[in-house]
């Protein structure tokens, strides 16, 4: 017969060197599950390759702004086109009798301005389908998406389903369990349910700071998307003097007519600190150049230098500043309408392509943005007011259907809830190829203060 | 390869060295997790989502205490989690019963059959009769872990001792009863 033992000591030493190697499954699920993680990273490295060539490009769009400010040549010619058209006009005045047909060319030019607005009208309808076509494409994803995520949600449902079953059993034996009991024990147990009590508190307690974590971490792992809507007040100005509608008018005042943009954003968290944005929206920019007078004019102005296009055979336009108009006695005597504003209205679709750093990270997150965007036109009007009459002349013809804008700015995110979060983002957006030729020096760039609303998903 | 090495490289998540680390300790942590499990399969489960855990938060090892040690409590505080996401650990309390020495006669007992004594005790018994008896921690630590008061710890483990010491003079008494015929 062996002594008697304290059963805490046989259970020490005979676990004291157990050891047991678990199946080789194990290791295979261990390694799928890590590797897992390794593929699911392929897709950032790609935004990540897209957000470089977003840096790249931001890199180079200020190189050519720097480029752009320092060559003043380009102005140069420019003005050698003003003094050319300056004789144009001078000719047309000596020519009196040719004011009639001006006049009498006017009207016709109104109503085909009209029909040629409907032209406008239908392709801007045909640039609205193409965007809503690719909309609908996004759209696609993220169902796809969310089909996964139901998917992955149904399979932890799943989980969650055998642990409540595991969890009926053990209450079962625990119910059996306290059969067992002893009567006395249990009056001494319901004595305890007082500490009971408290300590259950204390597990709430636990298990609630449990869950905040776990929400932390699903959070830092899970919603990596966010999508958002966003508005802007945007302010449309130029660098540098000069008018992209005719060389003549570099020098009038020209202000920012204010509009809004607005559209839809999506966020990808690639890690902590950086996360890639994109999305879809609508700009209108429109700016006028004050103290305007225009002439219109069929055959007459072939050598204008002015950038509108009329659309209107053997009809030309002719824009002149007001100051010049009342300086230059021979240019008094024409019939050039009354001094009026001369706007600029140009419609784009924008895709913006941006990485965000994040710089500080508290209930206030504020991060830098960079990047750039593309932009695809779809409404391009220059109209004419005076004396509170509007006139469509037509279209800018050296407007880019397709250009690019070097972005920067700062963005303010304040979170409402963990699903939540509101944002506001000044942003400085230089277009570095709007215009095909004869800019006449107009360095356009927009400010706008994006605002929106975001949800973590 | 020394081990500080082999825990950098499994911070870079280099595949190999994660390889050789499971190789390393996957047969203590895998009779650690047998023990505080109820079954093979449960176990399994546990030290799979251990290892899990440890590569991925390998970062987190400041090589303070033991890597070991590291690991271990990773792997019980898996079960834990476990426990607490079923929140069936306070379904059961009892009485403080005054701590007695349990004796056992020491014979031939299997380590398979002691473990399976293990695996059958209610959790919280076993759990508690696990982290006080066979890895050393001190009843305020099992009463923080397992949001329990010290009182309750303490009757967990001498009711699971209890439990232990019947079962095995039971099988005892079978085994001679068995012997006799």
């Amino acid at each position: 017969m062996n002594e008697r033992k304290n059963i805490d000591r046989l259970f020490q030493e005979k676990f004291k060197d157990f050891e047991d190697f678990p199946p080789a499954n194990v290791w295979k699920n261990i390694e799928n599950q890590i590797s897992k993680k390794k593929k699911r990273r392929i897709v950032p490295l790609w935004l990540r390759l897209v957000g470089a060539a977003a840096i790249l490009l931001l890199i180079i769009s200020s190189g050519f702004w720097i480029f752009n400010s320092t060559d003043k040549d380009q102005i140069v010619p420019n003005e050698i086109i003003i003094t050319d058209s300056d004789n144009n006009i001078d000719l047309l005045n000596e020519n009196d009798s040719k004011d009639k047909i001006v006049n009498d060319a006017i009207p016709s030019t109104v109503t085909k301005s009209q029909e040629q607005n409907l032209i406008s009208k239908s392709t801007q309808k045909k640039d609205q389908i193409s965007v809503v076509k690719s909309q609908t494409r996004d759209r696609n994803n993220t169902n796809q998406e969310i089909a996964n995520t139901k998917s992955q949600k149904e399979t932890s449902n799943a989980v969650v389903a055998t642990n409540i079953k595991q969890e009926e059993e053990d209450s079962e034996n625990m119910v059996n369990k306290f059969e067992n009991l002893q009567t006395p024990e249990i009056l001494i147990a319901l004595e305890e349910v007082s500490d009971v009590e408290e300590a259950s508190k204390k597990d709430i307690q636990t298990a609630l700071d449990k869950t905040d974590l776990e929400e932390n971490t699903l959070e830092n792992e899970e919603t990596k998307w966010s999508i958002g809507s966003t508005m802007a007040p945007v302010y449309y100005n130029t660098l540098s003097n000069g008018s992209p509608i005719d060389g003549s008018l570099s020098d009038n005042a020209k202000t920012s007519n204010g509009s809004v943009s607005y559209g839809l954003k999506v966020n990808y968290k690639l890690n902590e600190k950086l996360s890639f944005q994109s999305g879809i929206n609508t700009l209108e920019l429109g700016y006028s150049t004050k103290n305007v007078a225009t002439l219109m004019s069929s055959s007459l102005l072939e050598n204008s230098s002015t950038n509108i296009d009329t659309n209107i055979e053997g009809v030309s336009l002719a824009v002149i500043s007001t100051e010049r108009q009342n300086s230059d006695s021979s240019i008094q005597r024409s019939s050039f309408d009354d001094s009026g504003n001369l706007d600029q209205t140009l419609g784009y679709v924008e895709i913006p392509m941006e990485l965000k750093y994040n710089v500080l990270q508290k209930k206030l997150g504020v991060n830098v943005l960079g990047g750039f965007s593309t932009y695809f036109l779809y409404r391009n009007q220059v109209s004419y007011t005076s004396f509170g009459k509007t006139t469509t002349l037509g279209e800018a013809s050296n407007i880019n259907s397709l250009n690019f804008s070097g972005n920067l700015g700062l963005d303010f995110d304040y979170n409402i809830s963990k699903k939540l979060y509101i944002n506001i983002s000044p942003m400085f957006k230089y277009q570095f190829n709007t215009f095909s030729r004869s800019s006449g020096g107009f360095q356009p760039y927009y400010l706008g203060i994006y605002s929106g609303l975001n949800f973590r998903f | 390869m020394g081990l500080k090495k082999l825990i950098n490289k499994c911070k870079q998540k280099d595949n190999k060295a994660q390889s050789e680390v499971y190789q390393l300790y996957a047969g203590k942590l895998f009779a650690l997790s047998l023990k505080y499990s109820r079954n093979y399969q449960e176990a399994q489960d546990n030290l799979q989502n251990g290892f899990i855990t440890i590569f991925n938060k390998i970062e987190q090892y400041k090589f303070k205490g033991s890597f070991e040690g590291w690991l271990k409590r990773i792997v019980i505080n898996t079960v834990l989690q476990t426990y607490r996401e079923k929140n069936v650990l306070n379904l059961i309390t009892e009485e403080v019963t005054d701590e007695v020495e349990i004796e056992v006669d020491d014979e031939q007992v299997s380590l398979e059959f002691l473990l399976k004594l293990i695996q059958e005790l209610p959790n919280r018994y076993r759990l508690v009769f696990n982290l006080y008896v066979l890895d050393e921690y001190s009843h305020r630590e099992i009463a923080n872990m397992l949001s329990i008061s010290e009182g309750t710890s303490k009757s967990n483990l001498s009711r699971a001792r209890v439990i232990l010491r019947d079962k095995i003079e039971l099988s005892r008494s079978t085994i001679k009863k068995n012997e006799a015929f």
